[in-house]
């Protein structure tokens, strides 16, 4: 049977092969074969070509015997399986995964099925942080963390790491914003038996152009949108063309969000830019009251798409998973941690008793 | 200066024509002349049964003018070289009439009885709103008999009258409301600490602010808004018996302020 998914081997020892973060070329790990990137890209760019074709002809079979089985047909579209071309195991994957690891032999995989009928990626961001970068970070996390429960710290083992590139839109825009703004000007004079205060009303208006550029937008429906928001910005003068040689080692998925679905949350962002930008122009003056008449409209605009690289850490407290992402380029990790409410009982009483007692001894005198 | 040496004269040849210590001063010296000698001699009565009563000197000095000398100083005088032969002490109530002024002065021994701010205006309080209505003798007669009140209080107790203070509830809420304020604050940084997902709302970082052209930046007048606010008239307290001015030091106690 023929394979239809391509693992990455060393050429020199039949090795799995990783990109390193931070390394310029693909190395192997066991004998210390360094391969330039496009160097892998053609030697394996036929047999990626192979295996996609093997794979079409298996899902067609597939897809054939599928009508009279159990699995319904979205289950099925859902859940595919690829046959590990090291182990031949039988891998199963969701319908957008294209890179991952065969979980019997661990060799990383490619599925290059899934890389037909998608858009090419642009650009990518490799990953610079390693695994080990990735626990001791989230290790940081936690410290300091006055209302972190004791046995979380104690008992706290990541259950599971994945490194994965998450497909995101990169929207570059140019803006003509304008605006109207109601702005004050205040004197006061004080005289004997009165203070007299003279406001001066103004109509400012305000017209600019501006530049965005690529703000990203998550294109991966599985990624929360609100982590992924949260663990920008990312450092775009790092990121490369991209060449499937990164995906090795790490999962990757691609978008199942289309831009134009992701071009809301870009213009939403925009618009609130644009006006602040504005507004900060509106100066000089004691008052400047926000205006609803104002307007972003996009001159010029594109959208390149690419893969940023993301650890995702798992843990588990109290029976709940608990998910920690980190900027696999930046380092930076976002995440939500359990809370011990009793700690948080006894900082806030404490904080009442010593603001109380030194409100009351200030008081005390003044009145 | 030329009356003030006429003063000072004037106790120096009574001091020294003294015959007895407590008789040595008169107890009231109206030199501004605001008495009819019948209120002087009431007034030097009540003066004298408080005198004998806790063996010290109680004084009342008034005069037309001291010229530029706080008044302060010149009843610390009145204290050092004309009342300051009372065993247990002595204290003096000085009136500058064109200043419109009053001092009350004490020697070291009384500072203890006449403590600080509060024991002036113990006795100020009742005897100024006399001295407004220009009845001067009431006015003597009251200082008269709250300094015999303070030296009854000290005798009885050993140490000076102090008002009481009332419980400070305002204080006591203020701190409540300030604790739950405090700890309403410190418990949403503490929750705000456990989670840093949060949503983007702008895009500032990803905005090439050199591309920045500002086209239209004008302002154009509408109209001029003009509120008017009465200040409010503070109370003066300085001639409600309130004590203002004070010349007090390591040997005189006592303060005073304008009627």
């Amino acid at each position: 049977m023929a394979d239809t998914s391509v693992s990455y081997k060393c050429l020199c020892c039949g090795a799995p092969l990783s990109f390193l973060p931070g390394a310029e070329k693909v190395t192997c790990e066991y004998c210390g074969t360094e391969l330039e990137i496009k160097t892998v890209e053609e030697m394996f760019a036929k047999k990626e070509a192979a295996a996609a074709q093997a794979q079409a002809a298996k899902e067609a079979k597939w897809d054939t015997a599928a009508a009279g089985n159990e699995w319904e047909k979205e289950e099925a579209e859902m859940m595919k399986a690829f046959t590990c071309s090291s182990c031949g195991a039988e891998i199963v994957s969701d319908g957008n995964t294209m890179a991952t690891e065969c979980c019997y032999c661990g060799n990383p995989t490619m599925l290059p099925s899934r890389f037909a009928g998608m858009l090419k990626p642009d650009f990518i961001i490799p990953f610079k942080k390693s695994k080990e970068e990735a626990v001791a970070a989230l290790k940081k996390f936690y410290e300091g963390k006055k209302l972190l429960p004791d046995a979380f710290t104690a008992n706290n083992r990541v259950e599971a790491i994945q490194g994965m590139y998450v497909p995101f839109w990169l929207f570059d825009a140019d803006i003509n914003a304008q605006g109207m703004y109601k702005a004050k000007r205040s004197t006061v004079v004080t005289t004997e038996d009165e203070v007299i205060t003279t406001t001066d009303y103004y109509n400012c208006q305000r017209a600019g152009t501006m530049k965005f550029e690529r703000i990203p937008v998550d294109g991966s429906e599985k990624m929360d949108n609100t982590f992924m928001e949260s663990i920008e910005p990312f450092d775009y003068s790092e990121m490369v063309p991209f060449s499937s040689a990164y995906f090795t080692g790490y999962l990757a998925d691609k978008y199942d969000v289309d831009a134009e679905a992701a071009v809301d949350r870009a213009d939403e962002r925009v618009n609130t830019s644009a006006k602040m930008c504005l507004a900060s122009t509106v100066e000089g003056f004691d008052g400047v009251e926000p205006s609803d008449d104002c307007s972003v409209v996009k001159s010029d605009s594109s959208v390149h798409y690419a893969m940023v690289p993301v650890w995702i850490l798992t843990t588990r407290y109290n029976n709940e998973p608990y998910t920690f992402m980190m900027n696999g380029q930046t380092g930076k990790v976002v995440g939500s941690l359990p809370i011990d409410y009793g700690k948080l009982r006894n900082y806030s009483a404490m904080a009442f008793a010593i603001c109380a007692v030194i409100a009351f001894a200030i008081l005390y005198f003044v009145l | 200066m030329k009356k003030l040496f006429l003063i000072f004269t004037l106790l120096a040849a009574m001091l020294l024509s003294a015959a007895t210590a407590l008789a040595a001063v008169p107890s009231i010296m109206d030199d501004a002349k605001l008495l009819s000698n019948a209120d002087r001699a009431k007034v030097a009565s009540v003066l004298q049964q408080v005198e004998n009563k806790y063996n010290v000197r109680v004084g009342v000095v008034t005069v037309k003018s001291i010229g530029s000398q706080k008044p302060g100083d010149f009843a610390n005088q009145l204290i050092d070289k004309a009342y300051n032969n009372g065993p247990n002490g002595n204290i003096v109530l000085l009136q500058v009439v064109d200043q419109r002024k009053w001092y009350i002065s004490t020697d070291k021994k009384l500072k203890n009885v006449v403590v600080g701010n509060e024991g002036v205006e113990y006795m100020s309080k009742a005897f100024v709103p006399y001295l407004k209505k220009n009845d001067y003798a009431g006015a003597y007669t009251i200082y008269a008999t709250k300094a015999g009140e303070l030296l009854g209080y000290y005798q009885k107790n050993g140490k000076g009258w102090k008002p009481e203070k009332p419980f400070p509830w305002l204080a006591l809420v203020g701190a409540l409301v300030a604790g739950v304020a405090g700890a309403y604050v410190y418990r949403g940084s503490l929750l705000a600490s456990m989670s840093n997902v949060r949503q983007q709302v702008e895009a500032n970082a990803y905005l090439n602010k050199e591309s920045f052209d500002l086209l239209v930046n004008e302002d154009t007048y509408m109209y001029t808004n003009v509120s008017v606010v009465p200040r409010s008239k503070s109370n003066d307290s300085s001639d409600d018996g309130s004590v203002t001015e004070s010349s007090s030091d390591d040997n005189h106690g006592g303060g005073g302020g304008g009627y």
